[in-house]
């Protein structure tokens, strides 16, 4: 009972780490929202246009003109990110 | 390695025999040779654990390739096509391993959207700014209890405060990830209007805590 006791004031006890979490959290929930579109692609969307808006990225043409909700999506979600990311390594390293 | 066209490579992939097994070779080692560049910051090349991951990944690849060939659309070169797969499979599988330990009670278990929210106070500040941080913050944290779904909330302290990926929140939610990524739009967009109503710019709350 004691150490039941114990958990649920540690849940509820402010701890210092959690200043600096909150404003993390608020900052970054804050910058989301005011980024926030009514009308945005999903990650699948963007998983089939990817290589198409990477190759225009690699040959230095304006994609994010030409292809502004891949690149909005992208600004939003760092899985995709990650993986344009990737693949934009390759394919200006490597061979076509 | 032969050179191929995006016509070829079709061609030869759906043409069982020597074409097929050449180009199945060719795009063995296209791939394996763009993995580090994906798993690299995971995985070091000379890690014990990147041949066996990159086998695993390079033979996923192939049967998928060979069962999606059809939707190929040609926007691209085949190759970058192939590669976009390749990494989807290979960041798939290590971020499940790096997240394989942390559950979401753990997160929920260490929320900073607590039941009481305080701030402690830090006089680096001074005490005006923390009661009117405390006080924003308690603003904001009532517009999301009020606001979202149980699900979204989860969803945003997850991804948002422990940075797990949102495929392995996703997992963890019983949902899939462009599903997530559609929940937490619904969420921004019900923020926003919420906030829009009650007067509440994302400017003033971030003046108020990127206040230094």
């Amino acid at each position: 009972m004691n150490s039941f006791i114990e958990r649920i004031i540690q849940l509820f006890s402010p701890k210092p780490e959690s200043v600096q979490g909150n404003r993390t959290m608020i900052t970054k929930l804050m910058r989301m929202i005011s980024m926030t579109e009514e009308v945005e692609y999903s990650c699948d969307d963007v998983f089939d246009l990817i290589d198409q808006y990477t190759e225009i990225i690699a040959r230095g043409e304006d994609a994010e003109h030409m292809m502004p909700l891949i690149k909005h999506h992208l600004d939003m979600c760092t899985d995709c990110r990650e993986e344009y990311e990737s693949l934009f390594s390759i394919i200006s390293s490597l061979p076509a | 390695m032969r050179k191929r066209s995006n016509d070829e490579w079709l061609s030869d992939l759906r043409s069982p025999g020597s074409a097929q097994e050449s180009a199945l070779g060719d795009l063995r080692q296209i791939i394996y040779n763009g993995l580090p560049y994906s798993i690299g910051k995971y995985l070091p090349f000379d890690s014990p654990q990147f041949d066996s991951l990159a086998d695993e990944v390079t033979q996923e690849t192939l049967l998928r390739i060979l069962s999606r060939l059809d939707t190929f659309e040609g926007r691209s070169h085949f190759t970058t096509w192939v590669h976009k797969i390749a990494i989807r499979i290979a960041l798939t599988e290590l971020r499940r391993r790096k997240w394989r330990d942390v559950s979401l009670e753990e997160i929920i278990e260490e929320k900073y959207l607590s039941q009481t929210p305080t701030i402690i106070a830090d006089n680096s500040f001074g005490p005006d700014i923390n009661v009117e941080q405390q006080d924003m913050f308690s603003q904001i944290e009532r517009l999301i209890r009020e606001e979202l779904t149980d699900k979204q909330r989860l969803a945003i302290t997850a991804i948002g405060i422990q940075g797990m990926p949102m495929e392995e929140v996703a997992r963890r939610m019983g949902t899939s990830r462009n599903a997530l990524y559609k929940l937490l739009h619904d969420a921004r967009i019900r923020l926003k209007k919420r906030m829009a109503e009650d007067g509440l710019s994302t400017e003033d709350v971030l003046s108020i805590f990127e206040r230094r």
